[in-house]
């Protein structure tokens, strides 16, 4: 296999009240550069299992997952936190936001966090970001005092300052009404038509549309892929998939 | 109800560690008030307490021997307010030789056993017994000046030469005077042993003791007595309340610094559990918004909270009053033995249940409060921001990191110590409260030994005294003028002085180059030895009396020499060593003018830097023989070393405390920040990176404690010792703060800050990222 993202024959199980919960079982996934991939499945498929795996968030049990050539599989706690901070953006369900920090403090703070970038240049990509995401004028605020849809725009732009080779979202408009979230979803379009590789982890059809490829998740297992699917079709191989 | 109950057993079982720290803190902050009240109750009364357990006798007599028969004594005794006597006691004034030191001593004559009333505590060795022929038992006051121990010996002067005798114990005679009247050390032996040294009985010192059924009433009985026998029949006498007063003075040093100190960590305890009682509550702030969005009332969410925190409070208050009457004989039985007291600490129930009371009553005001502003905040706010929004200024200090480099962790950490005002107010106040009982621990020490070092801060002004007897005051003093190793001398004279309200006080009269002796002023100047009519008082008498420099004094003095009062006028107010301050100085001239017969009976002495004692006493031999006889002055400042123990005792438990608090305040800032860590690992920090920032941030409260703390605490200190200098009768402290040794405190404080934010940082940094976002 090759690809950005390679996953090949993984399995992770948790401990859930001290029985064993088998979160992934033998499951093998190939993403290119600039992919923008859809996961989609019930609850409990697997699917934030698999974007954590991708993201070094977790390892797995089992198998091999292979990210812009690096094995995070084998890695350690802290080289796994040196890669996130460098490979990996994050966009969350709940967004995440540090509750102390501006907007700014919060989009530059990656950038700040691995140093590699000078402060000048770091203000001036957070300024780019605040301007394409619309946020600009929110710079100076905190995340409490923003709208729900303005505090993903921030996370967005947060997990786009160290430029990520991959950009991985969890339900990202899970906790917005549909004009914030369709917004969201528009601006991913956008990014991934300039060469962003994105991961979306999504149980909502419509926002699957977006994706060029959808790939389908049940108990722990990829059952199947499809590309350039309407959301009828996705919403149909969705119920399917519930129905086993 | 039972929702209540039920939500109160879910957060004690469900929240160990922060109940267990809550409890954990009140244990300690219990253990601590019952030690210190504890210290303070015993040490407060122990005289009064050795007294009662003594059955001291309230008046003693003493005799003029020409002027009184064995009738007229038992008369004395038949007083209707006499309840119990010792019965005659006889004595004999002697010479005392040990080793090359000689001393005037009074022999007094006991039973093989103990008497009933006015019994004397063994504090070293024992108690005669029939078969001590030759056995003594010598006063402890004595023993501590000379260093005198069970197994010397002692040898008394007698018409046929010295004799020695044995020594077998040292005796507390709880009457015994220093200051009211002058007495010569006492020395106690059996009847044979006694007869057998002073064979004629018409050249012994009559004395009685006398337990009054009224105790204040001594001096009514004195004036009964002296009607009731002839004019001169009472030579003098001893009332127990001057003797209590000036027993009491050895100790004031100590006491007064333990009370300071002991009141400052009574307040501190007090903070610390209401500190962090209340931070835990409002750290349950989300919790209490949505009882309330499930439909509990404002009193019953303070009712969910005021029951979990009273069980608590239960729990530690008991255990910690148990451990404080189990720890409080470490140190407060040696701190009693030193006092010459019983080593037996008096548990008051009244105030343990005091204790608890009061820690109980501060658990409920510190949970009430915050649970009903909890229940007053709106739910939805509370649900979402917890407690309190960060704040939205920016962080100065963080600014300050990151200009100067400071790694992003760090400067985040820096950030975050005042992102929630309320939180990191709370861990600074436990964190000043430990360093401001370390400060105050520091200064005393200082204060303690500088005393130490230089008496003349507490008015011990001269190096030794020497008695004269059998010699004339000119004659004395020509000796003492070509003594070897003698810089200064003093002519000492005493009086008494009454005014016309009838306070009485002693009065020194004082001839000689005061400007040697280094008198500490408080106010004024010293009296000019030439002037006549000058004055200069104790802080005390200038307390008691209502005087300040400038005003007159109107007294009479020395009853028997003058009738009509004299005015003297208040130049100076001055420390004053003896008898809590209330005491006067004048010119021997002054005192002449009212009592032409006044002649010193003493000469204060100033040494040499590398005066030799022996090569003085030999000269004195050589020239006087027995007639001057030196005492060097032992400090009079008692043994320190217990009070320091004492004191570092209540210091580092407050300390612990402090940590404890400052450990749980990190713990809940943790916890409050749970999903923000998650975030913060995501974003790329790193294990050691979540610890950098998490240390930072308790660090930077650490530092700000220190430079706030350490000079808030020398003001503090200074503050409290001054007031309770005025009460003592002291005047002001020297305190002159050692800001390099002040230093220990501030990184100490630096050191709690860092090291409360050791175990949250490292559970931060292990946490499960997945497992942190999920829990959000």
């Amino acid at each position: 296999m090759s690809g950005l993202i390679n996953v090949q024959d993984v399995h992770k199980t948790y401990a859930t009240g001290g029985r064993p919960f088998v979160a992934l079982r033998g499951v093998s996934l190939s993403i290119q550069p600039g992919e923008f991939v859809a996961i989609m499945g019930p609850s409990g498929s697997g699917k934030s299992t698999l974007l954590h795996l991708l993201g070094g968030l977790d390892r797995p049990a089992s198998g091999e997952v292979v990210v812009a050539g690096q094995p995070l599989h084998a890695m350690s706690e802290t080289q796994l936190a040196l890669f996130r901070r460098r490979h990996v953006g994050f966009v969350f369900q709940f967004f995440n936001l540090i509750t102390n920090l501006t907007v700014r403090d919060n989009i530059e703070l990656p950038a700040l966090l691995d140093g590699r970038v000078r402060g000048g240049e770091i203000s001036r990509r957070a300024d780019v970001l605040m301007d394409a995401l619309d946020i600009a004028t929110q710079a100076a605020k905190l995340p409490a005092q923003l709208s729900g849809g303005q505090r993903q725009r921030v996370a967005i732009a947060r997990a786009l300052i160290n430029r990520p080779d991959i950009l991985l979202a969890d339900e990202p408009t899970g906790n917005l009404d549909s004009a914030s979230g369709g917004e969201v979803l528009r601006q991913f379009k956008v990014l991934n038509t300039q060469g962003q590789t994105i991961v979306l982890v999504t149980h909502d059809p419509a926002a699957a549309t977006h994706a060029a490829r959808v790939v389908f998740i049940r108990d722990g297992q990829i059952t199947g892929e499809g590309a350039g699917l309407d959301a009828a079709q996705i919403a149909y191989r969705l119920s399917h998939i519930a129905d086993g | 109800m039972s929702a209540i109950l039920r939500k109160i057993k879910a957060d004690l079982l469900n929240r160990r560690l922060s109940a267990f720290l809550v409890t954990l803190t009140i244990f300690a902050s219990s253990a601590l008030l019952t030690l210190t009240a504890t210290t303070l109750s015993n040490m407060s009364g122990v005289y009064d307490r050795s007294f009662a357990e003594l059955n001291g006798a309230h008046l003693w007599l003493y005799f003029n021997r020409d002027q009184v028969s064995h009738s007229d004594v038992a008369r004395v005794e038949g007083l209707p307010d006499v309840v119990a006597s010792t019965g005659l006691q006889v004595s004999q004034v002697s010479r005392a030789e040990l080793g090359s030191d000689k001393m005037t001593i009074s022999l007094r004559q006991v039973g093989a056993q103990q008497p009933q009333v006015n019994a004397l505590r063994i504090t070293a060795g024992r108690y005669l017994s029939p078969d001590d022929e030759r056995g003594v038992l010598v006063d402890n006051h004595l023993a501590g000046q000379y260093n005198v121990r069970p197994g010397d010996t002692i040898s008394i002067s007698t018409a046929s030469g010295y004799k020695p005798l044995r020594v077998v114990g040292l005796a507390l005679n709880p009457t015994w005077d220093t200051y009211r009247v002058t007495q010569p050390a006492y020395l106690y032996a059996l009847d044979k042993t006694f007869q057998s040294l002073f064979p004629d009985s018409s050249a012994w010192d009559w004395s009685v003791g006398l337990r009054l059924a009224n105790p204040d009433a001594a001096s009514e009985t004195l004036a009964s007595a002296q009607a009731m026998l002839r004019s001169k029949a009472i030579q003098d006498h001893t009332d127990w309340r001057n003797v209590r007063d000036a027993y009491m003075f050895s100790a004031q040093l100590n006491l007064m610094f333990l009370v300071t100190f002991g009141l400052f960590a009574l307040a501190a305890a007090v903070l610390i559990m209401t500190n962090s009682i209340s931070g835990a509550v409002l750290a349950q702030f989300r919790d209490i918004g949505v009882l309330k969005a499930l439909g509990f009332t404002g009193r019953q969410v303070a009712a969910v909270y005021l029951g979990q925190n009273l069980i608590m409070g239960l729990v530690g208050s008991l255990l910690g009053i148990a451990a404080g009457v189990a720890l409080a004989p470490v140190p407060l039985n040696t701190l009693l033995r030193s006092l010459n007291a019983a080593p037996r600490l008096v548990f008051d129930p009244v105030l343990l249940g005091g204790v608890g009371f009061g820690v109980l009553l501060v658990v409920m005001v510190s949970t009430v409060w915050p649970a009903r502003r909890g229940a007053r905040v709106n739910t939805i706010q509370a649900i979402t921001i917890g407690y309190e929004l960060p704040s939205a200024k920016p962080s100065r200090l963080a600014a300050l990191a990151r200009a100067a480099r400071l790694p992003i962790p760090v400067v985040i950490g820096v950030k975050d110590a005042f992102a929630r005002r309320g939180r990191a107010a709370i861990t600074l106040i436990s964190l000043l409260v430990g360093v401001m009982s370390l400060v105050f621990s520091f200064e005393l020490n200082a204060a303690l030994d500088g005393y130490l070092r230089d008496p003349s801060l507490a008015g011990l002004v001269y190096d030794a005294w020497v008695s004269r007897e059998d010699m004339s005051d000119s004659a004395a003093r020509r000796i003492l003028a070509q003594a070897p190793g003698v810089k200064a001398v003093m002519a000492h004279a005493s009086a008494k002085a009454k005014t016309s309200d009838g306070k009485s006080f002693r009065v020194r009269a004082q001839e000689g180059d005061l400007t040697q002796f280094p008198y500490k002023l408080e106010a004024g100047r010293l009296i000019n030895p030439d002037a006549e009519g000058e004055a200069i008082i104790g802080v005390g008498l200038q307390t008691w009396l209502g005087l300040n420099v400038g005003d007159t004094l109107r007294v009479t003095v020395n009853d028997s020499a003058q009738r009509s009062p004299v005015e003297w006028q208040v130049v100076g107010v001055y420390r004053e060593p003896a008898d809590g301050g209330q005491m006067a100085m004048i010119s021997l001239r002054t005192l002449r003018r009212v009592d032409h017969t006044a002649e010193p009976d003493t000469y204060l002495i100033r040494l040499s830097p590398n005066a030799d004692l022996g090569l003085l006493r030999a000269y004195l031999k050589s020239r006087a023989g027995e007639s001057l006889i030196l005492a060097v002055v032992n400090t009079q400042l008692s043994d320190l070393l217990q009070f320091k123990l004492t004191m570092l005792t209540l210091s580092v438990t407050l300390s612990a405390i402090a940590l404890i608090s400052v450990f749980n305040s990190s713990v809940l800032n943790m916890r409050e920040r749970i999903g923000e860590v998650g975030t913060f690992k995501t974003l790329g920090m790193t294990p050691r990176q979540v610890v950098t920032m998490v240390l930072a941030s308790g660090g930077t409260l650490g530092v700000l404690a220190g430079v706030i703390g350490v000079p808030l605490g020398v003001v503090v200190v200074q503050v409290a010792l001054t007031e309770m200098g005025k009460l003592f009768g002291f005047g002001s402290f020297d305190m002159r703060p050692d800001w390099a040794a002040l230093l220990l405190p501030a990184l100490v404080a630096v050191g709690v800050g860092v090291l409360g934010s050791v175990v949250p940082g490292r559970w931060a940094a292990r946490l499960n990222v997945v497992e942190v976002l999920q829990y959000e």
